[in-house]
């Protein structure tokens, strides 16, 4: 009765088939990426955090440069305006004063006589209402205290001017003395231009500290800047400095790792030949019943297998050699002084897995050459001319041509077949023999597969 | 011990497979390959019942597991003869293996084989044997088998 066994658990699955350090191969979970999975979506990075800080800091700091300028123009524009009414309400001032001076030479001029200076005073007379309006609407913008002083200027002037008509008057007995009655009114002309002086100096003194400050507040937003801009750089070489330690880590971890791969893989394959050693020296004993031969064919073999590894080794190790290299190794040792060996194809890196059996195949090819074909002569040629064909088959033609005419003698090596036949079976490789007048055609056909990545340069070897 | 007994040998390298075909025949069995790749020796192993097997663990790139799986749901004892590094972690999935390492003689592989035939023998003697997996994994190997 057939005992169904349940499955041992954990389960081997195809991932942990494989040694482990292929894992350790696999891209490696960079730091970054894994930071990104471990932080929530909506977060920002810390580095674009603090540059949209910085952004916003510095955009503060220029809308407050433009704030500042902004109010020093206005600050100077209004103590311009200012300037400007002040001087203009001074020369309505005077305006006013010239015209009563005018008017007091032409009653003087009246009145020692001169008919025709009656003209101008009368004139005087006439303009003086306008120009007392029109300084008093200036003085009136001013303030009430100007305003006042204004209207009793005006006042005096509109007294005086009456005081100098009617002592014009055919009723009049006697001028007025100028001199008394000017007085009050350049007094208060006077203290109108100083208050009005005043004023503008005032003005003057409001733009410069304005200027001063906006000044000042530049400066120290400018510093802010350059202190924004020194911190911008900082923080980009550190961030520089910290990622270019991070690539090297990675960099060494994956050498590290490389290195692990090719260790295990050099001991892998290390056991796999000893113990294919150990095979090839107890088969060769039970095919053998000379000892001196058994030794000497075993011998043969291992040296093949040494060639053949030999080109897969240090740099090379997972890449292997190239096809006609492997030839070279493993048939050219046995060509004897005179005779010829022409190898030609394209260069064909080959995969690791057929070492093993392409050695030991061309091994007992060379050796029955020799034995019983072309190299049992002394001069004769071997060709191997290889090709890639389209459908990723390795095809070789090893050809043999005797020096001599002579019978063509088939191989007697027993074991030696079957060695080879073994090498095929595990390359899924055929071979095909013919003997012809000249010697042995061998044509061996090796399929690639997807996974052996082959490379193949189209430069002929030889 | 291992005379009469049908032995499936699964080993890519095929002068070690011929090796060990050629031992096992000595030793008066019958072998079951040599298998140089996985697929055929799951083809034979489904056709033909054996009776142990030696199974180098990795094949051309792939693993022998899934017929190591298939031989160990079927009650047939083997043996892992591998050069991995770490043989031991091969245990964790099959608790009732035996493993030989690369390089190991022919005679010591077999004497391993016996081994495990023979424990297998006594498991299938004994009536209240019960693996410790048995309990929670049985009803889904089942519909597998």
């Amino acid at each position: 009765m057939l005992q169904v066994k349940p499955d041992p658990a954990p389960r081997v699955d195809a991932s942990s088939s494989q040694p482990a350090v292929r894992h350790r191969l696999q891209p490696a979970p960079g730091g970054t990426l894994v930071r990104n999975a471990a932080r929530p979506p909506w977060s920002l990075a810390p580095r674009t955090l603090v540059s949209l800080l910085m952004l916003v800091v510095l955009a503060a700091l220029f809308a407050a440069g433009a704030l500042t300028v902004t109010r020093a123009f206005h600050a100077e524009n209004i103590a311009r305006q200012e300037m400007t009414e002040a001087r203009e309400t001074l020369t309505q001032v005077n305006t006013l004063m010239l015209i009563l001076y005018e008017a007091e030479s032409a009653q003087r001029g009246v009145l020692l006589g001169d008919p025709a200076a009656e003209a101008p005073f009368r004139a005087a007379e006439a303009a003086l209402p306008a120009a007392a309006a029109q300084m008093q609407a200036s003085l009136d913008r001013a303030g009430s205290d100007l305003s006042a002083q204004g209207r009793r200027l005006g006042a005096l002037a509109a007294q005086r001017m009456a005081a100098l008509s009617a002592a014009l008057a055919p009723a009049a007995t006697s001028n007025p003395s100028p001199r008394d009655a000017m007085e009050p009114l350049r007094a208060t002309s006077s203290a109108i231009r100083r208050e009005e002086s005043a004023l503008m100096d005032a003005a003057y003194a409001r733009a410069d500290s304005e200027r001063l400050r906006a000044k000042r507040t530049l400066g120290m937003i400018g510093l802010a800047v350059l202190g924004l801009i020194v911190l911008a750089a900082m923080l980009a070489f550190r961030s520089a400095r910290s990622e270019s330690r991070l690539r090297y880590q990675r960099e060494i971890e994956v050498q590290r790792d490389r290195a692990e791969l090719v260790s295990h893989e050099l001991s892998h394959r290390v056991k796999n030949l000893f113990a294919v050693t150990m095979s090839i020296i107890s088969v060769t004993a039970r095919s053998e019943s000379d000892p001196r031969i058994a030794a000497q064919k075993t011998r043969s073999r291992i040296q093949a297998l040494a060639r053949a590894h030999e080109l897969s080794s240090g740099q090379n190790l997972m890449r292997t050699a190239p096809f006609g290299d492997l030839l070279e190794a493993v048939v050219r040792p046995y060509c004897p002084p005179a005779a010829i060996l022409r190898l030609s194809g394209p260069k064909l890196v080959l995969p690791a897995r057929l070492l093993t059996p392409m050695g030991l195949i061309f091994n007992e090819l060379a050796t029955n050459s020799m034995k019983y074909g072309a190299w049992s002569t002394a001069s004769g040629t071997l060709t191997v001319d290889w090709t890639f064909a389209s459908d990723d088959t390795l095809v070789v033609v090893w050809q043999e041509r005797l020096a001599e005419d002579g019978p063509p003698q088939p191989g007697r090596d027993g074991f030696g077949s079957t060695m080879i036949d073994l090498s095929l079976q595990q390359a899924k490789a055929t071979m095909e023999r013919r003997w012809g007048e000249q010697g042995l055609t061998a044509t061996l056909r090796f399929p690639f597969s997807s996974a052996d990545k082959v490379e193949v340069t189209a430069t002929g070897k030889d | 011990m291992l005379e009469g007994k049908k032995i499936m040998v699964v080993e890519d390298e095929a002068l070690l497979a011929l090796d060990l075909a050629m031992t096992m025949e000595d030793l008066g069995a019958a072998v079951v390959g040599p298998c140089y790749r996985l697929g055929t020796a799951l083809d034979l192993v489904r056709k033909m019942k054996v009776d142990g097997a030696i199974l180098d663990v990795d094949l051309n790139g792939e693993t022998v597991f899934p017929l190591a799986r298939y031989l160990d749901e079927q009650g047939v004892p083997f043996v892992f003869h591998t050069g991995r590094a770490d043989p031991a972690s091969l245990l964790e999935a099959f608790s009732r293996a035996r493993i030989c390492t690369k390089p190991s003689t022919p005679e010591r592989i077999a004497a391993c084989l016996a081994e495990a035939l023979a424990d297998a023998d006594r498991d299938s003697d004994n009536e209240n044997y019960a693996p410790a997996y048995a309990q929670d994994g049985s009803s889904e190997s089942s519909q597998q088998a």
